[in-house]
């Protein structure tokens, strides 16, 4: 059965990008606008192996999303990456103390994220 | 540290290169001949207060969303461009952001079409201007900086 992936963007270019390299990859990809329809989804779905959060997005940011998420122990085995244009590392080091996993920075190269998921122990190499 | 108009094509090169193979030329023929324009806007904030203006060829706008869907270009919507421009303009911002210390936040972008509007943002200077093109359509950005702030 195909590892499952929460794609949050409130692009849908960007939905269609990360989409398509993590089922290209073998995943089971589900996508959510915002931070709001993703909990309604992990409401609904349960846990997924992995996120990929953008930051900026309208009604719940993915920094607010990382902190609910973390809140629920029902969800401690996902892994969360946020994807964004932030880089500050103050930033950063706030997602990552809410709980996020790992990030990346956009623009971004299918490459790029591969090492990323390979950090997470679920690139290629892991499947 | 103050942006110049070599930092800003770098940081489109770098968006265009990395996030959809497309290699954008310094040379660029007049934005105002370009039958059709859209533009992006993001608002800075922060210790840097002012806002990026993006304004694209259609055409240029419709290569970038055909790499960005994986569809072809003829199949896509006018929202398909508009979410493929914003989302751009919110790549660029992010990444001017990062070369201004300081700076807080980048707001979610606003798509304009056409040339026929004005935007006055008030109190504010330009600080830098590059163009650039991608197969002969026109790219312009527009950075503006808020005197007070």
């Amino acid at each position: 059965m195909a590892k499952r992936a929460l794609v949050i963007d409130d692009s849908r270019a960007m939905r269609t990008i990360l989409g398509g390299i993590l089922t290209d990859l073998g995943f089971a990809v589900t996508d959510a606008e915002d931070g709001e329809r993703a909990l309604e989804t992990l409401r609904r779905c349960g846990p997924f192996e992995l996120a990929l959060v953008d930051w900026n997005m309208p009604l719940m940011s993915g920094f607010d999303f990382v902190c609910v998420v973390r809140r629920d122990s029902e969800f401690d085995g996902m892994r969360l990456m946020m994807v964004t244009t932030e880089t500050e590392i103050e930033r950063m080091a706030d997602a990552l103390e809410a709980g996020a996993d790992e990030y990346i920075m956009k623009p971004f190269s299918k490459e790029m994220l591969l090492e990323k998921l390979k950090l997470l122990g679920i690139g290629p190499k892991n499947h | 540290m103050k942006i110049s108009a070599k930092d800003l094509l770098e940081v489109l090169r770098i968006i265009w290169s990395a996030q959809l193979n497309m290699e954008l030329e310094s040379e660029s023929p007049d934005i105002l001949e370009d039958p059709g324009t859209m533009t992006g806007i993001v608002q800075i904030t922060g210790g840097f207060s002012g806002a990026l203006h993006l304004t694209c060829s259609r055409e240029l706008i419709r290569a970038s969303a055909s790499r960005m869907f994986g569809l072809p270009g003829e199949d896509l919507s006018e929202d398909d461009l508009r979410d493929a421009l914003g989302e751009l303009t919110n790549m660029a911002g992010g990444n001017i952001k990062t070369l201004l210390p300081g700076s807080d936040d980048v707001s979610l972008p606003t798509v304009v079409e056409g040339m026929d509007y004005g935007v006055t943002r008030l109190d504010s200077l330009l600080v830098a201007q590059t163009k650039a093109s991608y197969g002969g359509f026109p790219m312009i950005a527009y950075l503006f900086a808020d005197r007070k702030g």
